[in-house]
């Protein structure tokens, strides 16, 4: 018991836990032009987002990244145990949950000197 | 001044209240232009301008990946991840011939090394050595003087020939080359908008200079041809003979995995302290071409989750025995292999680490390689943390405050973890006794440790310490060398 609060602490203390990663192949995530509002090199930009009525209505969805002309490179779906606890015991009715998404880097063709 | 954002580094070590947190863009991210080059290096100088009016220090950040504050400033922090311009050298660019398929290549600076590792690998090309992931830019690689495990090659700086930087608002950018190894013609440095300076001790100094030489827009490095290494990692007890045979660098005689009397390219050891000292030792060969041998690792379906560090070093400051489970959990993760083969990428690919952790790295002569391994392994019991003990074995570097300076070898021990208490005293136990048993050492720059004014004097020696200040000092006006530092900087006394 001891050690589930500890780890329960942990998570609250830090970044949270229960976190879900899809990645794009091949390439490497960047800052996007708004990053001066998310400038965590670790988590990128992130938000978190109400699903109510077991998603009839979604609130606080965040605009579409600003990653220039290229796409993501990654997105996160991270529960942390009071989001969990909020929608346990809400049964799904409210449902929290922290998005993270890191832009993809350019990937320039080469060019010469001349 | 007010802080308008929070910069937190990749491994959560360093968080940083920012005047000014600049995300840097190249004009047109679709083409690497000469033109696109010449205009972003324009906007730097605006800014280092603007943090001059301002009185505040300037710095670039690349993948955040040092552990240290070393690039970070409550001023004004330029993100570069998306400067990743690359172009390809020609011969009628170059002072000197080079080999077929051995061009160098000009790499805007925010490139990451895996970015780098692609573009190379489509020309026949590879780094001759890297760290042991990807994340990095080669800007911020460099200036913290990252390592592989290149016995006979060395670190990063050691490809790196020529360094374009940014040191003033106003006048032409530098460009920087030994000038006992020149590299691109005058005509082509004009060109690009910059003035040539050829200078050996300034240039060695100017390679791991953790942004106080300036804003690096861009470096030229020397590409090994494309290569494969092939390998074991093994369970290995390492005897009396084993160590007197690696610290002699008499490799045939250390009897490693599939050596047959070669020396490795890369050689590493790791002790699990907390698993009754399970010891592995990886070997890794070059070869030109591939060999017949399994790929470098299948996908598993199990993997470690992101919070993973940050639940472990909670347990482990909590639960003395909990330390001992993880390390069971570790010998999993690192399982021995044999014969496998694949390229320089596929090994030291992507990092899995992820949340908050705790790594330092200490260099030292390779004839001391055992007592430290010792003394850090030691270190780990004392304080029972979540952590593993690793060595690898790099040639000495030309910089002036390159961490791997040591001959002929330096061997690097490194206590990495999960962070917690356990694993922060863990370090700083090691570091005190490898000062107390008076061994010549060196800290890396981008990894924890406890240098100070007087620590610094101590592990790389007064003389380098001033050639690198003086360096400095030619290179920085006077009035702008505070807009070059950080705290960092100003507590190791190096800023003026």
């Amino acid at each position: 018991m001891k050690m589930l609060v500890a780890a329960a602490a942990a998570c609250v203390a830090t970044s949270g836990c229960m976190q879900y990663r899809q990645k794009a192949l091949n390439v490497m995530p960047a800052p996007s032009s708004d990053a001066a509002v998310c400038p965590d090199m670790s988590h990128g930009c992130g938000k978190t987002v109400w699903a109510l009525g077991w998603g009839v209505v979604n609130v606080g969805e965040p605009p579409a990244a600003k990653c220039g002309d290229v796409g993501l490179a990654e997105v996160t779906v991270r529960s942390m145990p009071l989001t969990f606890l909020v929608s346990a015991l809400t049964v799904g009715l409210v449902s929290p949950r922290r998005i993270e998404w890191k832009c993809a880097a350019p990937t320039p063709t080469e060019g010469t000197l001349h | 001044m007010p802080s308008t954002s929070i910069w937190t580094n990749w491994h959560e070590t360093v968080s940083q209240p920012v005047l000014r947190f600049e995300v840097l863009s190249n004009a047109d991210e679709a083409r690497s232009t000469i033109a696109g080059y010449k205009v972003t290096n324009a906007r730097i100088q605006r800014l280092i301008g603007e943090a001059a009016e301002k009185g505040v220090s300037i710095r670039a950040v690349g993948g955040g990946w040092s552990y240290t504050r070393v690039a970070a400033t409550d001023g004004i922090m330029l993100a570069t991840e998306r400067l990743n311009y690359r172009f390809a050298l020609q011969p009628v660019d170059l002072q000197q011939p080079y080999a077929p398929g051995r061009l160098p290549v000009l790499l805007q600076c925010g490139i990451s090394i895996a970015d780098v590792n692609r573009y190379l690998a489509k020309r026949n090309q590879a780094v001759p050595t890297s760290g042991a992931s990807n994340g990095q830019t080669i800007a911020g690689a460099l200036s913290t003087g990252t390592h592989g495990g290149a016995i006979q090659f060395g670190a990063i700086p050691e490809y790196v020939v020529a360094i374009h930087l940014a040191t003033a608002p106003d006048g032409r950018t530098v460009w920087l080359e030994r000038a006992s190894h020149p590299v691109l013609r005058d005509e082509v440095i004009e060109a690009l908008g910059a003035e040539p300076r050829r200078d050996d001790a300034l240039f060695n100094a100017a390679l791991v200079s953790f942004g106080c030489f300036g804003i690096i827009l861009g470096v030229v490095i020397e590409p090994a041809g494309s290569y494969f290494l092939h390998g074991s990692r093994a369970v290995y007890k390492l005897s009396d003979a084993h160590w007197n045979a690696i610290q002699a660098l008499d490799y045939a005689a250390a009897e490693l995995p599939l050596a047959k009397g070669r020396t490795p390219y890369h050689l590493e050891l790791l002790c699990n302290v907390l698993d009754n000292d399970r010891s592995l030792v990886t070997a890794l060969y070059q070869e030109a071409q591939r060999p017949q041998a399994g790929p470098v690792k299948a996908d598993g379906s199990i993997n470690k989750g992101d919070a993973a560090l940050d639940v472990i070093g909670a347990l482990a400051g909590a639960f003395k025995g909990s330390a001992a489970a993880f390390a069971k959990v570790l010998s999993r993760a690192y399982a021995p292999y044999e014969n496998i083969a694949g390229t320089p990428p596929e090994f030291f690919s992507d990092t899995s680490t992820r949340g908050r952790s705790a790594a330092t790295a200490v260099g030292v002569p390779v004839g001391r390689a055992r007592e430290v391994f010792e003394i850090a392994c030691g270190s780990l019991r004392d304080h029972q943390a979540p952590a593993l003990v690793s060595m690898r074995f790099v040639k000495p570097t030309k910089a002036t405050l390159g961490f791997t300076m040591h001959q002929p070898v330096t061997a690097i021990t490194e206590l990495d973890g999960a962070f917690s208490t356990s694993t922060r005293a863990a370090q700083q136990t090691l570091w005190k006794r490898v000062r107390e048993a008076g061994i010549p050492h060196s800290f890396h720059w981008g990894k924890l440790n406890d240098l100070n004014a007087q620590n610094l004097r101590l592990a790389y020696g007064e003389q380098r310490v001033s050639d690198w200040i003086a360096a400095r000092r030619r290179l920085i006006r006077p009035e702008l060398r505070r807009v070059f530092s950080n705290p960092f900087a100003e507590s190791l006394g190096v800023a003026d």
